[in-house]
């Protein structure tokens, strides 16, 4: 059973049984670390409600599409990718050094390929309401504003797009209306964060040219699993649909694996061809 | 203890032996169930593999000799060297299951899942079922107790399972040596799986994580998504599978294997994607981001020798139905 937590006035709908999530946390990891959020309590911020941290520095972790992904994939390898004729022509275009002429080398590097990327990410709060993905790949910044949606500001197309976000909450023993009197929210056991992503600037889902048009937008869910004592695994779960270059929405999942500090962090530029 | 998998072996043998009508009669009795914590997600129901990525491992099945990505340990790399796809080809093998849930994991497979409801009403264990016609696994959700070490290794192994939020987390023990990589590459008898399963509406997330002491070094992870289906569920794999062994040719004593040193499949990775056996050979570190820059520029000295776009041959596409779409629209 879900809800979503997406900006403060969502939020005041949604009440956290903090003293049942502290309790929780200590147990199962929920990370929710704000103040009292009853009736008439303070509505938590994006941060203090997160029931889920995934700040902290992660390691990708590359077992499938090897070849599609710790390198450059061969010329014409769209394997996997519901790819439209106007897409393969594209493809059959791409010329790494034009681009790399033209200045369009982090064309392989927006926000619909980014988590593809074999990389390190680190995650921080940028504010309240705002967390901030940075690559080590690219050196490339994704900002998750957790905010309205229809509250997107207008502005030029980026690589990485504007990012909406909200907490999805999982809880058990939820009962009544949202809303009502007899609502009660139920304890929150664990949680995930969902990202919008639209205002994209057109850009490769593969480095050797496969594209994507401003028209994309991506829907990614990120999971959180203990894997071992200390050990988290990020999931992210990516749907990017494109009416111009895609028949149906191009499905992908990447692995993250925490990382106790920055050791591995190594930033790199932007590269067309590798 | 092993009456414990006696008893689990019991109860799948009882669901067998009553068939697709009893499966189709705990079907319907599912639907009428209230969506409560024994189903937080409300996982039940036929989920169709996305086959937008791991496209051809899943579909046509990676090329011999590619074990990139794989953490397999030094014995591990030496068994794939030694093994020859002919074996699987032998009349006495033929017919042997080589489906495991770990196949049904990263195969070609759907999932479907449905409840297998106790005498108190209450859901003891969460049957997974595939495409494919080997028994369902059980994940047990009652405390059944883990058998004994001892105990035999039946084709799907024993898993136990639990919720975590949405979240149905499986935990699997006693399996047989089996394919991780289609024939490409084994796990053995020590090894377990974690299964976590994932829904997001009408989009499933399942990550897999094999855990093996005897061929890998490290976890290995896996990821599969799947998005639900609108048709009703059913509980298949049911049936006894009906094998017909074939005559390819392989004597019926011949035991097919590579001599350390003189396997075929060595360069095949070269050969099609020129990457070095340094990666297609595996290990821990193939799955890291580092590993990148130890091939970077032999990889890319070669680059300009592949085909053109336009004449890229071997595993360059997958038709647009094959994943889904409708390129009539």
């Amino acid at each position: 059973m879900r809800n979503s937590i997406s900006n403060p006035t969502a939020r005041l709908a949604h009440v956290l049984p903090l003293a049942l999530l502290v309790s929780l946390a200590a147990s199962a990891g929920v990370h929710a670390q704000g103040g009292p959020e009853g009736a008439g309590g303070p509505t938590p911020s994006a941060e203090a409600g997160a029931p889920i941290d995934l700040t902290g520095y992660w390691e990708s972790v590359v077992t499938y599409d090897w070849e599609q992904r710790m390198v450059t994939p061969r010329p014409g390898d769209y394997d996997g990718v519901p790819l439209r004729p106007a897409g393969i022509q594209v493809m059959d275009a791409w010329d790494p050094a034009k681009d790399t002429a033209m200045g369009l080398q982090c064309k392989s590097y927006g926000a619909p390929i980014i988590m593809r990327v074999p990389e390190h990410l680190h995650i921080t709060w940028q504010d309240d309401e705002t967390l901030k993905m940075q690559t080590d790949a690219g050196e490339q910044t994704r900002l998750f504003h957790f905010v309205d949606a229809d509250a997107v500001p207008q502005g030029p197309r980026t690589w990485q797009g504007y990012s909406v976000a909200e907490w999805q909450l999982q809880r058990v023993g939820e009962g009544g209306q949202p809303g009502s009197d007899q609502y009660r929210p139920g304890r929150i056991v664990w949680g995930n964060l969902l990202v919008t992503t639209t205002d994209l600037r057109a850009g490769y889902l593969r480095k050797n040219g496969i594209p994507y048009s401003e028209h994309a937008k991506l829907l990614e869910y990120y999971d959180l699993l203990q894997i071992g004592q200390g050990q988290w695994l990020m999931e992210v779960s990516s749907v990017l649909t494109d009416r111009v270059y895609l028949f149906i929405p191009y499905r992908t999942s990447s692995q993250f694996l925490k990382q106790p500090s920055d050791a591995g962090w190594e930033p790199s530029a932007c590269s067309a061809m590798w | 203890m092993a009456s414990n998998l006696q008893a689990a072996y019991s109860a799948l043998r009882g669901l067998i032996v009553r068939g697709t009508a009893f499966a189709m009669a705990l079907v319907l009795a599912s639907a009428s169930m209230p969506v409560d914590a024994q189903n937080p997600a409300g996982i039940s129901g036929q989920w169709v593999g996305v086959d937008t990525q791991a496209t051809q491992e899943r579909g046509y099945g990676l090329l011999p000799g590619d074990w990139a990505g794989v953490p397999l340990s030094t014995a591990g790399r030496a068994r794939e060297y030694l093994y020859s796809s002919s074996l699987i080809s032998v009349p006495s093998r033929f017919c042997r299951p080589h489906l495991s849930p770990w196949e049904l994991a990263a195969g070609i497979a759907g999932l479907n899942f449905w409840p297998v409801i106790g005498a108190d009403s209450r859901i003891v264990a969460w049957a997974q079922g595939s495409a494919f016609v080997n028994p369902p696994m059980m994940i047990w959700m009652n405390g059944m107790p883990q058998p004994s070490e001892y105990a035999d290794h039946p084709a799907n192994g024993f898993t136990v399972g639990h919720w975590q939020g949405d979240m149905l987390i499986a935990y699997t023990t006693h399996l047989k040596v089996a394919a991780i990589r289609r024939e490409n590459a084994y796990a053995s008898d020590q090894a377990t799986i974690t299964s976590t399963f994932i829904p997001h509406g009408s989009l499933m997330t399942a990550v897999y994580i094999l855990r093996d002491p005897a061929y890998l070094t490290q976890p290995y992870i896996f990821s599969m998504l799947y998005v639900r289906s609108s048709s009703e569920p059913q509980a298949i794999g049911l049936r006894t599978p009906t094998c017909l062994p074939i005559d390819v040719g392989i004597p019926a004593d011949a035991v097919p294997f590579y001599l350390p040193g003189k396997s075929l499949v060595v360069g095949t990775m070269m050969k099609f994607y020129h990457i070095p056996d340094s990666a297609s050979e595996g290990g821990a570190d193939t799955m890291y981001p580092a590993f990148r820059d130890r091939i970077r520029d032999q990889y890319l000295k070669t680059y300009h020798t592949f085909p053109s776009a336009k004449n890229c041959k071997y595993f360059c596409s997958t038709p647009a139905d094959s994943l889904g779409a409708s390129t009539t629209r």
